[in-house]
Parts: structure tokens; C-alpha cells; sequence
């Protein structure tokens, strides 16, 4: 596959850069990254992979726009509000670069269609606003063997880790261990969020994407990025992996059809 | 000062042509490295151009990210400004 005239001035600025060229361009051309979510970090997320001429980019979400969502989450526009975020979504990345062809899924991710629908990607994004659903793609991503980054945001701060399954890099589970229960408590729309926050950590996702496909830099593993935009602190707190851990330990469980995870089993209706 | 044909090929082997005049930096580069990838360590590249920066753009930035040395730059015509610039890939 050569790339064409248009796709040579479409990615001249990152072709130039030494960790991309040609070869790293079709390989972004080539690959196919799952993204979990199109609020705020899906919103940014999905809009820079797809700029960058990601091939396939399969988007995954149930909900529909609503005008509260608008302060963050941008690839929504007013007019969008009570349209599925799907075909919000696609939309915008369809005119934004016909280069990247957008697989659009409506519906909630669950215990039950998770491995199917993520088990050809090559990288997993998780930008979902729930600890059921972050638990589901840690444990479905570690199943698969498949690399995956999980971003959190709350107020004016939020943080994201890494996890390589192949390298038995510390997972999200050995972190936050079995919690499943969702806490009302932490969601944004109870504690609020100021937008350019999931927009940062939504660009930290798709560069994480990006340096795992290239295989370039280094990633947030066995660390997680922790950034607090009042204060203007970016931390980074190691993590190490747990041979007890019931996702990624010495002797793991097939979460995915045993565990619990909150209301998700049966959220698909 | 070596004034050439265009259609003169130089005195390299087994070389490689790539006609960039008309196009301008990052291009110019960008196009060289493209046509360098896919060469194999020792080849020619024979760059054609009339974008008087590059001249200084494209070796310098080939030397940076280690993709070929600059060997010479001869003017295709003394009445014109086109050139090729001659490069090694390492
Ligand atoms: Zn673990």
C-alpha cells in the first residue's frame, strides 16, 4: 500500500517527525482501535486518532446527546442533542478524514458481547464514566491479550494508566482491586467536571494509542498519571503488578463470565 | 560549477530518481524520506529540485534522523535554478 498524494500533504507534519514517517503512517493506516465511550474523553480521543489517519476506529456507546453533555464533550454539536452519540460521532470523523473508516456499535458494553466486539483491535480505549464498565474492558482486555489505556476524570482533575497484557504490566484491578459496585457518588454529573480536563487526558489516551502502534516512547505503564488542573500538578505514581491480582495475577479467574460488575450484567436490554 | 542536461544521468549506479521541483518544504523532505525508506543501506538517491531551501533542508534533516548523508549538489542548468542533490543512504 503506497500512500497517495493526498495522504502524503494530509500527514506531511507528522511523516516529517522521526518516530513516524512513511512506515509508521501506514501502520497507523493499517491498525484498528477500539474506543469505549463518546463523552468527554471519547469526544477528544476519537477526534485526534482520527485526524492522525488511524484506519479503523470502532466507537462504542448506547447513549444519546443531551445538552448538558455540551460543555465537554465535542464532537457534539447543539443540533446533535437526542441523536445517538454514534452517529454524532461518525459524523464529524467521516468529514474530519475519509481516510478512517468509522465501525459504529450502538450499544451497551457487556459481559456478553465485550470479547466479540473488542477481540480484532489492536489497541482499547476506555473512556467510559463508570467503575462497572472500567472493570469489564481491564478484565476483557486482559483476557484477550490485547494493550488498553483507562482514563478517569472528576472535577478538575483525573488520571490514566496503561496496561500491556503481554508484558504482565500492572492492571487496573491490581490498583483498584474488586470493586464493582458503582458509587453515585463519584460520577461527573454529581460532583461536576470542567471540560478541557477529560480533553487533556482524552488526548493523553490517543497518544498512548499512537506510541503502542508505532511502538515509539514510552507508555503510562506500572505507573498512573495522576494531573490536577487547578493546582497545575502532573504526578506520576508507580504501581506494581499483584500475583494475587484476580484479573492478571499468578492465578487468574475468567472475570469476564464470573464476576460481578454492578448493574452491567444486565444493563444490555 | 557543473552545468548538466537534465536527462544526463550522473555518474552513480544503479541510482535512484525522484523529481520533487515544484514542490516546497516540509515536502521536499518529506518526499526525499519516503523515497528513503523504502532504499536499502549504500543506495543512491537522485533528488530533483528547484526549491532553493531545501538544498539545505533536506541534508540536514536526513543527517538528524540518520537516513542518508549528503554526497554532492550539481545545478541541472547554470541559467536556472534546478538542482540535484545527490544522496547516500546509511
Ligand atoms: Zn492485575
Amino acid at each position: 500500500m503506497d500512500l497517495t498524494e493526498e495522504q502524503i500533504n494530509r500527514y506531511s507534519r507528522q511523516i516529517v517527525l522521526k518516530e513516524v514517517g512513511g512506515i509508521g503512517q501506514k501502520k497507523l493506516l493499517a491498525s484498528k482501535i477500539s474506543l469505549i465511550g463518546l463523552g468527554a474523553l471519547g469526544s477528544s480521543t476519537a477526534y485526534y486518532l482520527a485526524a492522525a489517519g488511524v484506519g479503523t476506529l470502532q466507537i462504542i456507546d448506547f447513549d444519546t446527546v443531551e445538552m448538558s453533555n455540551l460543555h465537554r464533550q465535542i464532537l457534539h454539536f447543539t443540533k446533535d442533542i437526542n441523536s445517538k452519540k454514534t452517529t454524532s460521532a461518525a459524523d464529524k470523523l467521516n468529514s474530519l478524514n475519509p481516510d478512517c473508516t468509522i465501525e459504529i456499535i450502538n450499544d451497551h458494553i457487556t459481559p456478553k458481547n465485550s470479547k466479540a466486539l473488542l477481540k480484532d483491535s489492536d489497541f482499547i480505549i476506555e473512556g467510559s464514566d463508570n467503575l462497572p464498565t472500567k472493570m469489564l474492558i481491564n478484565d476483557t482486555c486482559i483476557s484477550l491479550k490485547i494493550p488498553f489505556t483507562i482514563a478517569g476524570v472528576l472535577r478538575f482533575h483525573g488520571q490514566i494508566m496503561t496496561v500491556v497484557p503481554e508484558k504482565m504490566t500492572s492492571c487496573y484491578r491490581c490498583v483498584f482491586g474488586d470493586i464493582t459496585e458503582g458509587d453515585s457518588s463519584m460520577s461527573c454529573s454529581q460532583a461536576g467536571v470542567i471540560g478541557f480536563v477529560p480533553g487533556v487526558l482524552g488526548c493523553l489516551e490517543a497518544n498512548e494509542a499512537l506510541k503502542y502502534i508505532l511502538n515509539i516512547g514510552d507508555l503510562i505503564t506500572n505507573k498512573i498519571m495522576y494531573i490536577d488542573l487547578l493546582r497545575n500538578n502532573f504526578d506520576f505514581i508507580e504501581v506494581h503488578r499483584n500475583n494475587k491480582c484476580i484479573a492478571c495475577g499468578d492465578d487468574p479467574k475468567d472475570l469476564v463470565e464470573e464476576a460481578n460488575y454492578g448493574g452491567l450484567n444486565a444493563c444490555n436490554e | 560549477m557543473l552545468a548538466m542536461n537534465s536527462r544526463d544521468k550522473s555518474n552513480y549506479k544503479n541510482s535512484t530518481q525522484l523529481d520533487i521541483r515544484g514542490k516546497m518544504c516540509p515536502l521536499t523532505f518529506v518526499y526525499t524520506k519516503l523515497t528513503l525508506e523504502v532504499l536499502t543501506k549504500g543506495d543512491i538517491l537522485e533528488v530533483y529540485l528547484d526549491f532553493p531551501a531545501a538544498l539545505k533542508n533536506i541534508p540536514e534533516s536526513c543527517k538528524r534522523q540518520n537516513l542518508a548523508e549528503l554526497l554532492e549538489i550539481k545545478e541541472i542548468h547554470s541559467d536556472k535554478p534546478e538542482w540535484i542533490m545527490i544522496l547516500r543512504k546509511i
